[in-house]
């Protein structure tokens, strides 16, 4: 909320659906990308280097305002050699056997209580201590 | 004869506080007088990226240094809205709509007024000449009132000053 009318007005009102959409998955690479170089300890200009560019010719493309073309997000996958754009039906795919490890257990004596709900039995079996399941998972 | 002013909250979200300015003989605040000056049919795609950014970044990612576009000048340490990008364009246009600031830290920033950039350089274009030199002027007055203590930015990046502290231009 603002004292100002027109600025409360201003950040309640909706842009073109999208162009928020652009905004939106624009900084979503941007973020991605940039936790991708943390997690290989690379700075921007690393960056630059493996993918035979100029530093600001890449600090434009990670401005989160740069219209990426596919061929620039897999030029960066290919160097990051990590997905940094999933489809939905792809990610379900890749993640769905998060969803099938769902199991009780009573937190306080260490021991599985009840029968365990899971479809990948080499995940866990009946008599895992809780600290291995929770190493699988 | 020299203007004063105070800064004045414009907008909170969770991660990022904006600021303003409100100069004593004017009604409205200078990022509210870039709204009402940009809002409808001609800017309003350009307006609608802006809102979006902000609103962005004040909701998810705090206002990072690299999603700023940099137009220091004199000494002065003024940014911009939106950063710098090639190939963008809306409806055929480029994205030429110019929102000066100052960012202070990953939650705190402070807006200015802003208009459509039509020269290669903010000092060649006459739209945007007065408020680029204003944007550097008043981020060289507030990095002052820093300095003296004035203003305070605390370990989490929040500020904190009294509101009646006077900016004099």
């Amino acid at each position: 909320m603002s004292n100002y009318q027109e600025i409360t007005n201003f950040f309640e009102q909706k842009g073109p659906e999208d162009i928020e959409i652009f905004v939106d998955k624009n900084l979503d690479i941007s973020q991605q990308v940039f936790a991708l170089l943390e997690e290989k300890g690379w700075n921007q200009t690393d960056l630059a280097r493996e993918l035979g560019k100029s530093n600001a010719e890449v600090s434009k493309w990670l401005s989160g305002m740069h219209n990426l073309t596919l061929r620039s997000i897999a030029k960066l996958e290919a160097v990051l050699g990590s997905d940094i754009i999933m489809t939905p039906k792809k990610a379900a795919e890749k993640y769905k056997r998060v969803e099938y490890v769902t199991f009780q257990v009573n937190a306080g004596k260490n021991e599985l209580i009840t029968d365990i709900d899971y479809k990948d039995s080499s995940l866990v079996d009946k008599n895992t201590k809780i600290e291995q399941i929770l190493q699988v998972a | 004869m020299n203007k004063f002013g105070n800064i004045v909250t414009a907008f909170r979200f969770n991660k990022v506080t904006y600021y303003t300015v409100k100069f004593e003989d004017e009604d409205d605040p200078l990022f509210q007088k870039f709204i009402k000056k940009h809002q409808g049919e001609t800017y309003g795609a350009h307006l609608a990226i802006i809102r979006r950014w902000l609103t962005n970044l004040g909701n998810l990612y705090g206002a990072d240094e690299r999603y700023f576009r940099r137009e220091a000048f004199r000494g002065g340490d003024a940014r911009a809205l939106p950063p710098p990008a090639q190939e963008l364009n809306i409806e055929d246009k480029n994205c030429s709509l110019r929102l000066y600031c100052m960012r202070l830290s990953e939650r705190a920033v402070v807006l200015f007024n802003g208009g459509e950039k039509t020269a290669q350089t903010a000092q060649e274009c006459d739209n945007v000449r007065s408020h680029f030199l204003l944007a550097n002027k008043l981020s060289r007055v507030i990095d002052q009132a820093i300095q003296n203590g004035e203003i305070q930015i605390d370990g989490h990046g929040d500020l904190k000053f009294n509101p009646s502290l006077i900016l004099e231009l």
